[in-house]
């Protein structure tokens, strides 16, 4: 990433259009809650990944959890 | 909270559509790779499974009609067990559809466009796919029927032009080591044939069940015969080269000049990839989307698609360095522990169910005769 400024403005640019997208569509509480549950994360995830992309993601913790099983059918 | 109506057909279309998006191009490289001449038997093992996950679904859809997989998974397992494990699926569902995302970024950045941000490439695509899955089911279906010629025509304008070229020689020494590369090449596959789980959510909305088991087997039918002719074309064309080119499937277009006049037909390449993309992250974007809010009780799916579209381009870069990591076995595994061990499970699971209940049953009615 070569320019983090541009890029976040840009990011923020997008949430906020999402949002306005979206809210007039969110009815229930359930919903918003659900919405929110998504959306606060993901932006807060696309922000941090602009200031560092080498942040370990979840491949990094799926790999050791699932080696087991592979090395275990490849060697029989 | 979906009241479209989709026929078996429109079901096995979509399917086969979307497991071949990604194979057609990076399958060859890495089916070769593993088998060397003998990968065009790699398909034709691989089905087995693919079979398998299509009955298992066919028949818990039997069990339970109007509901997909996280509903009677919550029923089966109980509400707590299966609200975790349907979450888990559900990242699943993202993170494939993330992979496939991350792929088509990085081919078209590496092709086409390439001083395109990626994050333009990424979010103009997901942008597409999510607009047509806000349109509802019908819509995910009836998107691939109507392509579907499209696609065909543009593969056999790149097949035909190539035949001249074939050299059967390069299959020779055949099967030399035994079965076991072929074995090993159909366990590569295994990174797209579990993609037919999704089909589990399209299932519940199909009008004409009876015909369902076999428009599905027909559309794993399908898959394995285009993956089969991809891969000796492939191999009969570019022999002991095919693991070396990261898209051969590409390589192939630009190797064609047909009368100096049909020439850079990698233009087409391109055309067919971005449809099948389209319609593979649509297939993924709706399961993920209407999966969600069954797993949560949410009355609507359709707020969740723009958050969950957002998830998904972030997973696709969110400690990705190079998408080559997709085909290594410990993804496969995890592959198929969510794509072909989980519906055997609920269906054993059925079975049990329903055999239990039904001697409780014959036990009151017994009981009652006894009276």
């Amino acid at each position: 990433m070569n320019h983090p400024k541009t890029y976040i403005v840009v990011i923020l640019l997008i949430a906020i259009l999402m949002l306005l997208f979206d809210w007039r569509g969110l009815k229930d509480a359930k919903t918003k809650a659900a919405y929110l549950i998504l959306y606060v994360p993901g932006v807060a995830l696309a922000i941090l990944l602009v200031i560092n992309p080498n942040i370990p993601g979840p491949v990094q913790w799926m790999q050791p959890l699932f080696q087991p099983l592979a090395k275990m059918l490849f060697k029989s | 909270m979906e009241r479209g109506r989709i026929s078996a057909a429109q079901v096995a279309v979509l399917s086969f559509m979307a497991v071949t998006a990604t194979s057609l191009l990076t399958a060859p490289t890495v089916a070769s790779s593993v088998a060397k001449q003998d990968m065009w038997l790699s398909p034709i093992l691989a089905s087995t499974v693919g079979f398998l996950i299509v009955w298992l679904l066919v028949k818990l859809n039997q069990a339970y009609p109007n509901q997909t997989l996280i509903e009677y998974m919550k029923k089966l397992l109980g509400r707590p067990l299966g609200v975790t494990i349907g979450l888990l699926y559900l990242l699943f569902i993202i993170q494939t559809t993330a992979n496939v995302l991350r792929q088509f970024t990085d081919f078209i950045k590496m092709t086409f466009l390439l001083t395109t941000p990626a994050l333009v490439i990424a979010g103009s695509m997901i942008l597409v796919c999510a607009l047509i899955v806000r349109g509802g089911v019908e819509t995910v279906a009836r998107f691939a029927t109507l392509l579907l010629p499209v696609v065909v025509v543009l593969i056999l304008m790149l097949y035909m032009p190539t035949i001249k070229d074939i050299n059967a020689h390069n299959f020779e020494p055949v099967l030399s080591e035994g079965m076991t590369p072929p074995l090993k090449g159909a366990f590569r596959l295994m990174s797209w044939v579990p993609v037919f789980t999704f089909m589990n959510f399209y299932l519940p909305f199909v009008s004409n069940k009876r015909h369902m088991l076999g428009w599905a087997f027909g559309s794993v039918a399908i898959f394995t015969v285009i993956l089969f002719v991809t891969f000796i074309f492939v191999y009969a064309i570019l022999g002991d080269a095919t693991p070396i080119y990261v898209y051969p499937f590409m390589v192939l277009a630009r190797f064609i000049s047909l009368t100096e006049f049909f020439e850079h037909l990698e233009s087409l390449v391109m055309m067919v990839w971005v449809v099948e993309i389209v319609i593979r992250i649509t297939f993924g974007l709706f399961s993920a989307s209407i999966g969600l809010a069954q797993c949560l009780g949410l009355p609507q799916y359709r707020p969740l698609v723009l958050p969950i579209s957002m998830i998904m381009v972030l997973f696709s870069y969110w400690g990705i360095t190079n998408v080559e990591f997709v085909f290594s076995p410990e993804i496969v595994m995890y592959y198929l522990t969510f794509g072909l061990l989980l519906p055997l499970l609920l269906y054993l699971a059925s079975l049990m169910k329903r055999r239990f209940g039904k001697q409780q049953k014959d036990t009151e009615e017994k009981g009652e005769y006894a009276v």
